[in-house]
């Protein structure tokens, strides 16, 4: 059959057609399948490890004023100078909390590596307080009171444990930000996304043009139909995308509400907790000629006045409801289960109808004769 | 509209399927961020990252520096779990030993060029034979501290005491009109050490023999020669009005603060026992108080009896760097830390504390500092034979109870034969392969 040029041109256009509609598909598939992948990740290892970091800070600084007041106010006469229960019970939740963190860190090496120096500073910090207890126990206060010293600095202090979990806390947190504002909406990912769709509405358009033109038709309907298709699908995707990431940012402005909250708890029981070591000291230190040492006479100093009380509450169903919180409002993010199936049965039916559309037109010159 | 419209949007569609197709499949496997892990943190940590700084200048390659105080702790913790960093930073040559026998380190002959070997005395390379390997070097050296000496203001000691029993003469001499001494035994994982240099440099400088054995495991705890040293540092350290703030500051002050109270406004003491980094600390209204104007140092004295150093031996600690991780980029890394260019880096900082043993790095990098160049010249004196820090030797248990008899013994100086009975048993429980076998730069 040879080929004349309408019918080349026809070929053309159909191929195009065909080919941008499939790399259409493609796309689409690919940015919804990554926004549903963004929220698996958010909700199952990002907002869990921010979750588990926090509550293992809480139980940290909980275990370390346990440990504090333990030894300050001791009645050595039934239990003697020792951490007591409530340090062993707040070691255990931090150290449950971090195993958890470690399984659903989301940064990658970095978080682990930050974990492991996490644990390795805890083994001298817990035996810190296993020397303190020893020592008090053998009536060495001086000795115990330099144990807890030196155990709180590991706790407290710039390098120190607390202030790595900050650090890695922040960067789950920040991953979780940059995920809101990631993904579809960015520059490559946009145009990875329209592109297509855009070439296919041009390409229908010019090639109704041809059409008309050529064939003095008005409107090839299939074409029509199946560029009514994108246009409308359009719209209801772009706004379906657009709804779970507003939901992933409000996802993450409750997180971020519940983090500070919990930092507020932490910092108000550090103070508690330095306050009961500065006291300890100060007993050691006050009114000794030259003084304890720079640093511990400021810290000293520096926690004379008592911080404000905070009563005592069990904070586990909190903790737990928090946790329910976050995972509802994530879940919320995640985009309808109907919209990757619909995305492939709208481009079936632009493959269908394309193909449709264009049949006729070229059987007419299959079949004319020379 | 031909066919020939056609061409330009098909042209378009080679542009943007393999557009789509790259953006799909981005993601481009990032190149893995090379780790170390060191003892130095704040100011030091920071003077570490310009060194850093420089080698990610020059190779691109993203390092990350992790520094913590309890670095043994966390490394030995990191290698448990099987992710130990790419390169460590240590100063105990005894856990670096048990890692190069365990498989965890890394051998660097085919890593450090022979010229850059030839930089440094062996004893700093850890040459190790493994098995049935050859002998292979497992560390290089970085950063060296010089531990027998002792700091004074110069204003206030215009006679050095020569011997030990000059410098307890003198000491109870300066005691009649001021404190002596400045003593801070604190550290966040290592309280003690501060006090066990004391004990090392009494024993290495009554007898470097003795010190030898005591270091690789064959001495015991309750020996005359260890027992002497203990009792030779009593002399000072259990009389309270030759330390200033007595025995409750010398338990609860950091060590960092010894230096401090020297230079403080009232002046604490006169003199210090302290490594070369202590001058960290030397502070006079919060700027760097001059070395060689407001103070110096003058060597741990000779201490009468069997042998003694000739004034030929010092201790020093040495921080080593070894690799974990034999990847192309830990590789330039060391490398680049072994070189003489990193090497220099730390020192030429201005009023730096930090030394270097490779050679090649010269004395003017501190600027005609004088107390700062004899240190290095001693340092790179091969005439000199350089003990290891005893404590940085010992297996890791060893050294925790030496570090813990310290605070007791100051704490309770009645109990030092209980304490050194214990110490014994401690020793005694230590398999004999955990143990250096040789504790000084001439190889013994």
């Amino acid at each position: 059959m040879p080929r004349t040029t309408p019918l080349r041109t026809l070929l053309a256009q159909r191929a195009c057609l065909l080919l941008t509609a499939v790399v259409m598909l493609a796309a689409s598939l690919w940015t919804l399948q990554r926004i549903d992948h963004s929220v698996h990740e958010m909700r199952t290892r990002t907002a869990p490890a921010v979750l588990e970091i926090s509550e293992a800070r809480k139980a940290l600084v909980a275990a370390d004023k346990a440990a504090v007041t333990g030894f300050a106010t001791g009645d050595r006469q039934l239990i003697g100078f020792r951490p007591g229960e409530e340090y062993q019970h707040q070691l255990g939740i931090a150290n449950q909390s971090l195993a958890q963190a470690a399984e659903d860190n989301s940064i990658g090496e970095e978080g682990g590596r930050i974990l492991q120096l996490v644990e390795g500073l805890l083994v001298s910090y817990t035996g810190g307080i296993g020397q303190a207890g020893a020592h008090f126990q053998q009536g060495d206060t001086v000795l115990g009171a330099s144990d807890l010293w030196n155990a709180s600095r590991l706790m407290h202090d710039r390098n120190g444990i607390l202030s790595q979990l900050v650090g890695l806390q922040t960067q789950e947190q920040n991953r979780f930000r940059a995920e809101t504002s990631a993904g579809w909406w960015t520059p490559r990912a946009t145009l990875a996304w329209t592109g297509p769709i855009a070439v296919f509405l041009l390409l229908a358009a010019v090639s109704q043009v041809y059409l008309v033109h050529r064939f003095r038709r008005w409107v090839n309907g299939p074409l029509a139909l199946a560029t009514g298709i994108v246009l409308v699908g359009l719209p209801i995707v772009v706004s379906q995308a657009s709804e779970s990431r507003r939901e992933l940012a409000e996802a993450q402005e409750r997180l971020a509400r519940i983090a500070a909250s919990r930092d507020g708890a932490v910092s108000r029981s550090a103070a508690q907790g330095r306050h009961a070591l500065a006291g300890l000291l100060g007993k050691e230190c006050t009114g000794n000629p030259g003084g304890c040492g720079l640093a511990l006479d400021a810290f000293v100093q520096g926690r004379r006045r008592p911080p404000p009380e905070e009563p005592e509450r069990d904070s586990s169903a909190q903790t737990i409801a928090e946790g329910k919180q976050v995972d509802s409002a994530v879940e919320d993010a995640r985009m309808s289960p109907f919209a990757a199936p619909g995305v492939g049965a709208a481009a079936v039916a632009v493959l269908g109808l394309v193909g449709w559309g264009f049949r006729l037109r070229i059987n007419e010159y299959r079949f004319q004769p020379r | 509209m031909t066919s020939l419209a056609f061409r330009p949007i098909a042209a378009l569609l080679a542009v943007l399927l393999p557009l789509a197709t790259l953006t799909a499949c981005s993601g481009l496997a990032a190149d893995r961020e090379l780790t170390v892990l060191g003892p130095w943190t704040e100011r030091e940590g920071d003077a570490f990252e310009q060194v850093l700084d420089d080698f990610r200048h020059r190779t691109g390659i993203r390092v990350t520096y992790q520094g913590t105080s309890a670095v043994n702790e966390v490394l030995r913790t990191m290698v448990q779990e099987g992710s130990p960093p790419d390169i460590a930073v240590s100063w105990s040559l005894n856990d670096l030993s048990r890692y190069i026998r365990t498989g965890h380190l890394r051998p660097l002959d085919a890593v450090v060029s022979r010229e850059q070997r030839e930089a440094y005395q062996r004893y700093w390379l850890l040459e190790r034979e493994v098995g049935e390997k050859r002998r292979s070097i497992y560390a290089i050296p970085f950063k060296a501290n010089l531990k027998s000496m002792i700091w004074y203001r110069t204003a206030d000691l215009p006679e050095k005491p020569a011997t030990w029993a000059e410098l307890v003469e003198k000491s109870t001499e300066i005691a009649a009109g001021r404190t002596p001494w400045c003593l801070a035994l604190n550290h966040t994982s290592a309280g003690g050490w501060p006090g066990t240099d004391w004990i090392e440099n009494l024993l290495l400088h009554r007898s470097p023999d003795a010190y030898r054995a005591w270091v690789t495991g064959g001495l015991e705890w309750t020996s005359p020669e260890v027992t002497r040293a203990w009792t030779d540092w009593g002399q000072i350290v259990t009389r309270p009005h030759l330390l200033h703030g007595g025995v409750r500051k010398a338990l609860l002050a950091d060590f960092g603060d010894a230096g401090r109270s020297m230079f403080a406004r009232s002046p604490g003491c006169v003199m210090q026992h302290a490594p070369s980094f202590a001058m960290d600390g030397f502070l006079r209204d919060g700027e760097p108080a001059a070395a060689g104007e407001d103070y110096d140092y003058f060597p741990f004295p000779e201490v009468e009896g069997a042998g003694g150093s000739d004034g030929r031996m010092a201790n020093v600690s040495v921080d080593l760097a070894a690799m974990f991780r034999d990847t192309s980029q830990a590789r330039r890394l060391i490398a680049f830390l072994a070189d003489p260019k990193a090497q220099r880096i730390w020192p030429s900082r201005r009023h730096s504390s930090a030394f270097s043993l490779n050679t090649r790095v010269p004395v003017t990098v501190y600027r005609g500092d004088a107390v700062r160049e004899r240190i290095s010249r001693l340092l790179h004196d091969r005439g000199k034979t350089l003990c290891l820090d005893a404590s940085d030797s010992f297996p890791t248990t060893m050294r925790n109870a030496f570090n813990r008899a310290v605070l007791e013994y100051v704490n309770a100086p009645d109990r030092l034969p209980d304490l050194l009975k214990e110490l014994e048993r401690v020793h005694g429980s230590i398999d004999p392969q955990e143990w250096v076998t040789a504790a000084c730069t001439d190889g013994r």
